[in-house]
Order: structure tokens, then C-alpha cells, then sequence
């Protein structure tokens, strides 16, 4: 039998190998299926009884809470924290209003370098502007020719140079005012009014620290003064 | 209203504005003789008319030379005095300061003025050609 076999070509014996097996396999895998799945399942019970065992405890502790569970308490106390809530915010507005009129009643230890701000305001001479605006030092409104029409305190350059000045900014610029700084000083020439071939321009020698805003200002009482006494008409 | 009291309405208030710096003010025809004046005196109103209507005079021979019309004149006295003098086509206007005046206030004063002036006393023959 056994030479018979070994005397068949292994094509007529491949089929007869296959189905050999194939009939082991199909024993075999199920087995082994089963075996696997078996050791997996153990796991999944295991899991679900701590799930349940959960399950139980905290039903009881939501069964003990409840019990002692009181909705006329919950409700007084969503009151009193709404109403502290409410008495917080009081508090807090009268903390800013404190704070700032705190704010405006502190004074500073030095002199600040801020300045108050100038207010614009109606003269009848230029003393009375001096008096208004005491860092003003020198004052003069002088025309195109470089004659003074009116002059007050002492000028540290002539104003007439100082007209050349703005003479030249004008040719160059296109400009009819001119500021020139100093460690302390400030120097303001400005165009004020035209009569005919004349040009009438002011002058300002103002203390620092002084801003040009409120040398602004000062440009307007002095620009306005002017206009009051009607000298161009 | 006579042109003359118009006019010297106009010189009065020159003079006023001028806050004391202008001692006289006279408003002449070109041949020196006054229309109206603010003056201390006629006589001095008269010699000031005839002698800046001479000077006015003088320096217009130059007008040719330079091409252009003589506007403004500005004498200075030795005793710091100014006449500052303002010329029209037929007529001029002169004011004699005080020593020392403020003359940027009386430069504006007169330009001021010049064209009122001109309308109201008129500009003499000189400007009807």
C-alpha cells in the first residue's frame, strides 16, 4: 500500500492531501475559537458585575440624598446669594465713586509737570493778559514794516529779527507761524491780521512748562484783543 | 455836511487813535493849499501844507526815473520827530508826531484812514486829468 502510494504522481495525491487537511482544520479551529473567546468572556462577566455592584451603591447614596433633599431650603438659599450678589455690586460702585473723589481731594507731594489747562478769555489791555496767563513774559504785536504797535514786557531778541524769522519760514514753508524752544523758554511768532501792504504779526515769550495748545490759546486772547481795537478797519 | 468838516472828522479821530503820538494832522491839494487840518494853529497848518506839498513835489521828479508813483513818505526830524505823508492823485495827507512815536500804530492808523479820506475830501484836480 505504501509503495502503491509512493508510486502515485504527487498530482493524483495533492487532492487526496488537501482534503486530509481540510478536515483537520475544520476540527481544530472551532477548538481553538472556542478556547480563545472562553478566557475573554470570564473578563466581560467580571466587568459587568462591578458595573451592577456600582450601579446598586450609588442608587442608595441618590436614596439617602434625596431623603434628605429640602426644596424650601434650596429656594432661601438661591435668594441669599442672589442678594449678596446685589449687595456686592453696591459695594462696588461706592468703592469707584470713594476712589475718585479720593482721587481728587489727594495732592501731590511735588509739583506735577502737568499743566492746568488755559482758558480763553476777554481783555481790554495787555497787562490784563500778563495778569491771566502770568507765564507769558514778553508780549509785542508788530507789523510787516518792523515797527511795534504795542509791546509788553522786556524782549530778549529784537522783534524785528525775530520777524525775519517768519519772513523766512513764509518764504520757505509757506508757513506764518513759527515756535522756537529753549531749555526754559518758548518763543511763539504768529500772523494776526492784514491791513492793506501790512502785515501785523504777535509775539510770545512764554515760561516752560507751557504747551502749544495753550500758547494757542494765548495766540487767540492776543489775536482777538487786536481785532477789538479796531486798528485794521 | 461840508467836505472839509468830513474830513476833519477823520483827522480828529486819526489823531485820537494815535493815543498822543500825532501833534497835527493836514489834508492838502497837491499846490499846498489845505483842505482841512487839526492843528495848534492855522499858520502852522498852512506852512506844514506848503511844505509837504513842496517835498511831495521834489521827490515826484523822481517817479519818472523809477517808474513808479511816489505813495508814502517818512521824515525824520533831528528832534525825533516824524512827518509821515501819504500822497493821493490830487491831494495829501500829513501827519507831524510826537519825538519817538509808536509808528507801527500810526502806519496801521493810516492805512486805516487813507482810503476814507480819499473818499471824503476827494482827490483834487491832479486826479481828473
Amino acid at each position: 500500500m505504501a509503495l502503491r502510494l509512493l508510486a502515485t504522481p504527487f498530482s493524483e495525491l495533492l487532492p487526496l492531501i488537501l482534503s486530509i487537511f481540510s478536515a483537520i482544520l475544520a476540527i481544530v479551529l472551532p477548538l481553538y475559537i472556542y478556547k480563545y473567546f472562553k478566557g475573554k468572556l470570564k473578563g466581560l462577566t467580571k466587568i459587568e458585575e462591578t458595573i451592577k455592584a456600582l450601579e446598586e451603591s450609588l442608587n442608595k447614596k441618590y436614596e439617602e440624598l434625596s431623603s434628605k433633599y429640602d426644596e424650601k431650603k434650596f429656594e432661601d438659599l438661591t435668594k441669599r446669594t442672589t442678594g449678596i450678589e446685589e449687595e456686592l455690586k453696591d459695594i462696588k460702585i461706592r468703592i469707584n465713586t470713594l476712589d475718585n473723589e479720593l482721587k481728587k481731594l489727594r495732592k501731590p507731594l511735588f509739583p506735577l509737570q502737568v499743566e492746568e489747562e488755559v482758558k480763553e478769555v476777554e481783555v481790554d489791555t495787555l497787562q490784563q493778559m500778563q495778569a491771566y496767563y502770568p507765564f507769558i513774559k514778553y508780549i509785542a504785536i508788530i507789523t510787516s514794516q518792523g515797527f511795534t504797535v504795542e509791546t509788553l514786557g522786556n524782549a530778549v531778541i529784537e522783534p524785528e529779527k525775530l520777524l525775519e524769522i517768519v519772513k523766512l519760514s513764509n518764504m520757505f514753508t509757506g508757513s506764518r507761524e513759527i515756535t522756537l524752544e529753549k531749555k526754559d523758554e518758548v518763543l511763539y511768532i504768529f500772523y494776526i491780521d492784514s491791513l492793506e501792504d501790512l502785515d501785523i504779526y504777535g509775539i510770545l515769550l512764554a515760561e516752560k512748562p507751557m504747551n502749544i495748545k495753550s500758547l494757542g490759546v494765548v495766540k487767540k486772547v492776543l489775536q482777538n484783543y487786536f481785532r477789538k481795537k479796531e486798528l485794521t478797519g | 455836511m461840508q467836505t472839509s468838516d468830513e474830513v476833519k472828522k477823520i483827522l480828529t479821530r486819526i489823531i485820537s487813535e494815535a493815543l498822543g503820538t500825532v501833534n497835527m494832522a493836514v489834508y492838502t491839494w497837491k499846490d499846498g493849499i489845505p483842505i482841512s487840518y487839526v492843528a495848534p494853529s492855522q499858520s502852522e497848518a498852512e506852512f506844514m501844507s506848503v511844505a509837504v506839498a513842496a517835498a511831495v513835489g521834489a521827490l515826484e521828479s523822481l517817479s519818472d526815473v523809477l517808474s513808479s508813483k511816489v505813495k508814502r513818505i517818512d521824515i525824520e526830524l533831528e528832534n525825533k520827530e516824524h512827518i509821515l505823508i501819504s500822497t493821493f492823485d490830487g491831494s495829501i495827507l500829513a501827519l507831524n508826531t510826537a519825538p519817538k512815536p509808536n509808528l507801527g500804530l500810526i502806519h496801521l492808523i493810516l492805512r486805516k484812514y487813507e482810503k476814507q479820506i480819499k473818499e471824503k475830501g476827494g482827490i483834487g484836480l491832479a486826479g481828473n486829468p
